[in-house]
């Protein structure tokens, strides 16, 4: 019969590193990452798990070389000018780019015209659009400004910022200035805005015709951070002897089945900050 | 601090600085030191995630963590988000990519770009550009700083040995800068930069990188549609000052150094 064995735990051998040194200033270094407020001595050795002398030391090592600074207040330290140096070509997040395929599949299934529109200060600027050839009745002008409070397409923008933010806007453009183009009552007051507001934040895309200039109708798919900030509107219009309000809810489903990876894709990335100057 | 640490700094700018991927030999030769002590220093660059290994070969290239750093110095200009919304603005009105250059110490750092939607179109690496001098959106900056500051950055310049306005008339470039209010490239694909002003200075330029301008009519006639969204972003810096901070603007601008280690 055979003797039991007797196993024994293979201890792992202690790692060890053969450039403590620089392994420590590599992670001071990396303490840096996604950090925007300065960072001092103590707090780095704690978070670290080293001495406060063995990271006074290695920030010492990284000021001299600029891969760190001081901060404004000399006490602290951020992360220096010389990372700057360290590689190229990132890409850079690019909301055109990533919605064009979008906004091609959309036209190849309507036909229509497609628009992407994002906030510019306090406007809605159209940056990228697919048209079908011949007349239109829907313009959006690729580059012109129009105001957050003007139009449909600009207050579905308008609605997905924070409270807090409309309201600067409205205080900023008060008194509100009617579009001269055409007639768009909900835009000329800001109660009026207000509670447009309302009616677009019950629902995730607006269809939509203006009773008071009936050519055009049009659906506008916002496209929103994970915090619910607007990055961008999708819109698709046309006219509506052939894109109506049923023609545009029976589109639907196949529309949204192009526009929510998109959708999806877009909650990773954080919408850009709101700013305007009341201009 | 050991030598070894700064000998490691040294090992990642290299691979940073060069094209391709590095071998061992080839950065000891680089940087006149033994094969092995660069191998040490290429372990702990691996353990940290500055370098990896390209393509499972014997030859490193910089590593996420590098990528993720850098992201973090973008990240810290607050002009960088807030300027995002008009370079697209900019980008759809050309075509052509519109990038965002600052000031950090005497050199250009363009740290934002939106792409230009013509199919053909520049795509400009962010990081750092040169010296302000150097590229045409950066002397956009420099024509705006004041006069000690320019003085300051010519001194600096002539110690560094760059091109100054000794061989190059700079000084009455930038002066034509100044009176035409932005800086128009006609030497390469006619592209064009315009600062964009806080207070008495330029705090930044933002460039459009190709060829919207026809030569033969006056360059400010044209570009006066994307002056005026240049001016509409300055507007939105005058009421919120706490865009225009850049965050090594307190640095003494001699000791900031962006070449090769």
């Amino acid at each position: 019969m055979p003797r039991p064995v007797s196993i024994q735990p293979i201890t792992p051998a202690p790692v060890v590193y053969r450039n403590q040194a620089a392994q420590r200033v590599l992670a001071v270094l990396s303490a840096f990452e996604g950090s925007s407020a300065p960072r001092g001595v103590s707090e780095l050795a704690r978070s670290l798990g080293m001495s406060k002398n063995m990271v006074h030391r290695a920030l010492t090592t990284l000021a001299e070389e600029g891969f760190v600074a001081r901060d404004r207040t000399g006490q602290f330290y951020q992360v220096g000018y010389r990372v700057l140096t360290l590689g190229a070509g990132e890409s850079e997040f690019d909301i055109a780019s990533l919605c064009r395929p979008t906004l091609l599949r959309l036209h190849a299934l309507t036909q229509e015209s497609v628009y992407l529109s994002i906030i510019v200060g306090g406007n809605r600027v159209t940056i990228d659009e697919v048209l079908p050839p011949g007349p239109r009745v829907l313009h959006s002008s690729r580059g012109a400004p129009v105001p957050l409070h003007s139009t449909k397409m600009s207050r579905v923008l308008l609605a997905h910022l924070a409270d807090e933010d409309i309201d600067a806007y409205l205080a900023a453009t008060a008194p509100l200035r009617p579009l001269q183009r055409f007639p768009d009552p909900q835009g000329e007051t800001a109660a009026g805005v207000r509670a447009d507001i309302r009616g677009i934040r019950q629902t995730e895309n607006v269809l939509w015709r203006n009773p008071h200039m009936s050519s055009a109708a049009y659906a506008i798919f916002p496209l929103l951070d994970a915090g619910g900030r607007p990055h961008a509107i999708i819109t698709v219009g046309g006219p509506r002897e052939r894109f109506d309000l049923d023609a545009i809810e029976a589109l639907l489903p196949r529309m949204l089945a192009i526009v929510t990876p998109l959708r999806d894709h877009l909650r990773l990335f954080p919408a850009p900050t709101p700013s305007w100057s009341g201009a | 601090m050991s030598s070894s640490a700064k000998r490691t700094l040294k090992v990642l700018s290299r691979i940073a600085a060069s094209a391709q991927p590095l071998g061992v030999t080839e950065i000891a030769r680089q940087l006149d030191a033994a094969p092995g002590t660069v191998f040490r220093a290429l372990d702990a660059l691996l353990r940290s995630e500055f370098a990896i290994k390209y393509q499972q070969s014997s030859r490193y290239v910089l590593g996420p963590a590098a990528a993720r750093l850098r992201q973090t110095v973008f990240a810290q200009f607050p002009i960088r988000d807030s300027a995002l919304p008009y370079l697209r603005q900019l980008a759809s009105a050309t075509g052509e990519t519109a990038s965002l250059i600052v000031p950090l110490g005497w050199y250009g750092v363009r740290i934002a770009s939106a792409r230009g939607s013509n199919e053909v179109t520049s795509a400009p690496q962010l990081g750092p550009i040169g010296p302000l001098s150097r590229h045409y959106g950066s002397r956009a900056i420099l024509a705006l700083l004041s006069e000690a500051k320019r003085d300051a950055y010519f001194a600096w310049a002539a110690m560094k040995r760059i091109q100054t306005e000794k061989d190059s008339g700079l000084r009455q470039e930038l002066a034509r800068i100044r009176a035409a209010g932005l800086n128009h490239d006609s030497s390469g694909p006619a592209a064009f930069a315009l600062p964009v002003r806080h207070g008495d200075e330029a705090i930044a330029a933002i460039a459009i990188e190709g060829p919207v301008l026809d030569r033969r009519k006056r360059a400010a006639d044209q570009v006066e549609p994307w002056a005026a969204v240049v001016r509409a972003f300055e507007r939105v810096v005058a009421q919120r000052p706490e865009i225009a901070v850049n965050p090594f603007g307190h640095l003494d601008p001699g000791t900031i150094a962006l070449e090769q280690m």
